[in-house]
Order: C-alpha cells, then structure tokens, then sequence
C-alpha cells in the first residue's frame, strides 16, 4: 500500500514538474517577446495589450479554465479546427495542464520582466544604434544581459505559479488519476476521499518546494551592487 | 566633408525651427539649456524624427521629409558621446570598444583596436568595469568606442559637463588630438561660454529652438553680437586658470 501511494505521489510530482517545466519555456520566450514590446515600443492599443496580458493574474482561475475550454475545446473557436485538421483535442490530456500553467504564469513574467527591461538605461540603447549595431543585438547584446536578473526572478515565479496552478488545470485536463493528476489536483482528491497520511506528505513537499522557488526569486530580484 | 540642417520639430509645447551648415570643422551648438540643442544631435543621429527639413552629409541625404528618405542611426556612421558616458556596464573597456567596431574585419578591428587605444592612452584599464574607472577614463573610453569604426562625424552633446575642471581641460586638448588625427567633422553642444569659445572654429548660438547666430567666435562673442557673453567669458576663463 505504501510502495502505491509512493508510486502515485512520484507520478504526481513528476508529472508537475514536468508541466510547470514545459510551461515555462513558453512563458520564458513568449513573456520576454511581450515584456519587451510593452516596455520600448509606443503603439495604439498598449493599454488593452497590457490589460489582457495581465487578466489572468486577477481572474479566479476557473474563469481562466472555462476561457480556455471555449477556445480550445473540441467543440471551441479554435479547437474545433484543430480536431478537424489531426483527429485530436488537447482537453483531458497533460498538455491541457501545460496550456492552463502557461496562462497563469505568463503575466507574472510579463509583469517582472517588463520592469527589469523598464530599467536599462535609454542611453545605452540609443548609444548601440548609434554604433551601428541593429535592435536585435542591441536587445541580445545589451538590454537582454541588464535585465536578466529581473528575467531570472521572472522565470522562477512563473515555474512556481506553474508548478502549483489547480483551478484552470482541472477544469481543461481534468483529474485523470496516473494521466492528467498534477500534485495540487492529487492533493484535492486525497483530501476529498480522506486519504491524509498521502495529501500531508504532498503539501509538506509542495510547501517547502514553493518556499524554495521564493528564496531562489527573491535572490534574483536583489540589486548587485 | 560638410553638413546641411535644416529641421523643424515640436515637442510639447517647444519649436525648434534651425537652419545651418558647418564644413569640416569643430562647431559648437552654444545656448542655454532647453534651446534645442541636444534635440539637434538626436534628429542629426537619427535617434528621433524631425517633423519636416532635410539634413545632409556632403551628398548624403540623412532625412528629407519631400522625398520620404529617413535613415537610420544604423545607416548613418555617425559617433555620438553622451552627457553620461554610457558605458555598458556589463562589458570590461575592451568589450565595450570593440563594441563600436561594427562592419569591420578581424584584421581591421583589431589594428583600429590598437589605434584608439593607444590615441586615447586606455591600454592601462582595457580589462576594467567602467564602474572601476574614473569620470575622465569613462569619457576616454566614450571617444574611442565612438570613433573605432572611423565615422564620418561626430557629435559631443555636452560630455565634459561633468567632468571637473583639470580633467575638462585634458579632454579639450583629446578633442583637438582628434580633431588633428582623424579630420572629421566634429559638432560640440554646451552652454560654457569658455569651452565654446576655446574649442569652436564655428560657433552656432540657439535660442528658444532658433539658431540666432552662426560664426568665428570672435564674430560670435563681440559685444555687438552677444554683449551678455562678453563678461561671463571673462570670468570663466579667469576661473579655469585659477585667479580664483
């Protein structure tokens, strides 16, 4: 009995991993696109841009998730064409539990990535240019490398919003015991069906797990010098 | 080479509305602080788009509004030094210069290298943060990134401003190395009366946007022209030497 709880907390934590892990990478590239145009370009409709970015930050999550299921689902605006086109929907599988980290975790990168680019020095950027240097390398070359740190912190607080999304997440993938049964969901069922002995040792995991990624932000988002 | 502006820009409530040209010669936008001078630089360099006018370099067209030619600071080849060094912080003296060799070969890069370093007296610091070197050095290391790539002109918006007055004076006579070595336009924005009219062969005074007068310092600072200047350029000139 105990080697199957073992099994089912590993399964679980695995698979949060590996979601919240999938789901960063996307926050990470799509997060510091949005961060970047927010935060140098001037352009009508910023503002609407930046309310909808920052929307799922302040919606309850099962707002998110039912969003979600509108568009993605196989019967949704775009679900619908893609089971047409491959046979497949995304619903009730892992990859939902990505899409509904990826949506709740984008605005805190969004959020901290765009302060840090906020932060590098204007001139810096026009001293680039006038070096001849194009606004892809001065972004690779220049504004990236100042505002890692505030990427970085950005990066770990949306693995742990990832890593730790319940709402949106079983509302899209469900709660498919050794299939879509991410640690939160996991945690909700064993404490739902009285299995207490499983959900303490997941929300002690879970605990320090989330206390970690704080530190590990927090040291990122302290100035150096 | 020569250089042909002839801009106009609003930006809030301000106008700027000039029309000069300099050849190839040292030439300093002099006026008090808000009379568009910097402005000038940034829509010279490209870093920001008059409203309407046309600004040429020799046959070069920079920008002109009738036939919708706007380069970029990219296309331009001009270095610019700002008020503050703007040094990247992340890069040792040697990144932050080689930075500026853009469009150059290895080999060429590593001669032009060799030459500004030794120009600018740097190969002393060369794997030093700029936060490890002095005001002076950081405005050294400013010139040399600006001028690795040869440009065709190079514009100064006030980069001795913050520097104190001993090391202000070594920078005029780095401005007049450069000038002797590289032949290039140079065009220099302050409102100190005293550096305008040591440095300038052609001093171009703005005032409220508008470029009041054009001219040898001599002509420039008479008392038929600017009576105010006269007494101001005593003084400054008496404390750069000490009497003070």
């Amino acid at each position: 009995m105990i080697g199957n709880m073992n099994a089912s907390v590993l399964f679980s934590l695995r698979l949060s991993v590996q979601v919240a892990a999938v789901a960063t990478v996307f926050v990470v590239l799509v997060g510091i696109a949005i961060a970047y145009v927010l935060a140098m370009k001037k352009f009508y409709g910023k503002t609407l841009v930046d309310v909808a970015c920052t929307l799922p930050l302040v919606l309850p999550p099962s707002v998110t998730g039912y969003y979600l299921i509108v568009v993605f689902g196989r019967n949704g605006l775009l679900g619908q064409y893609i089971y047409d086109w491959t046979g497949w929907s995304i619903m009730f599988s892992w990859q939902a539990a990505v899409l509904a980290s990826f949506v709740v975790a984008l605005p805190l990168m969004i959020r901290t990535s765009r302060a840090a680019f906020e932060t590098v020095d204007p001139e810096l950027i026009k001293a680039s240019y006038t070096l001849g240097r194009s606004e892809f390398e001065t972004f690779c070359r220049i504004t990236l490398p100042l505002a890692k740190r505030g990427i970085y912190a950005g990066s770990v607080l949306a693995f742990a919003r990832a890593i730790g999304e319940f709402g949106a997440t079983i509302m899209v993938a469900g709660n498919i015991p050794g299939r879509t049964a991410t640690m939160p969901i996991a945690i909700y069922s064993s404490a739902g069906s009285g299995d207490w002995q499983k959900a303490h040792i997941m929300v002690a995991l879970f605990t320090v797990m989330s206390a970690g990624f704080l530190l590990i932000a927090n040291r990122f988002s302290r100035p150096t010098i | 080479m020569s250089l042909t502006v002839q801009i106009e820009k609003k930006y809030g409530n301000f106008h700027l509305d000039v029309f000069w040209e300099i050849g190839n010669e040292l030439a300093v936008i002099f006026g008090p602080s808000g009379s568009g001078k910097s402005l000038t630089l940034h829509m010279i360099a490209g870093l920001l788009k008059p409203d309407s006018g046309i600004i040429t370099a020799d046959d070069r067209i920079l920008y002109d509004t009738n036939r919708g030619i706007l380069r970029t600071p990219q296309e331009r080849r001009i270095g610019y030094v700002f008020q503050s060094p703007a040094l990247f912080p992340h890069m040792t003296v040697r990144k932050n210069i080689e930075y500026g060799a853009t469009g150059l070969a290895t080999a060429d890069r590593v001669r032009r290298y060799k030459e500004v370093m030794e120009l600018f007296q740097l190969q002393d610091i060369e794997a030093k943060r700029p936060t490890e070197i002095s005001g002076g050095q950081k405005q050294r290391v400013a010139f040399a990134r600006a001028l690795i790539r040869k440009p065709d002109l190079l514009l100064l918006d006030e980069p001795f401003s913050a520097l104190d007055m001993q090391i202000r004076g070594e920078m005029w006579d780095f401005l007049r190395d450069i000038r002797r070595f590289m032949k290039i336009p140079v065009i220099l924005v302050t409102h100190d009366v005293y550096e305008a009219y040591s440095l300038a062969d052609r001093v171009i005074v703005y005032e409220n946007g508008c470029a009041v007068h054009s001219g040898r310092p001599q002509e420039v600072f008479s008392f038929q022209t600017m009576p105010e200047c006269e007494t101001p350029l005593v003084f400054s000139y008496m404390f750069s030497r000490g009497f003070y």
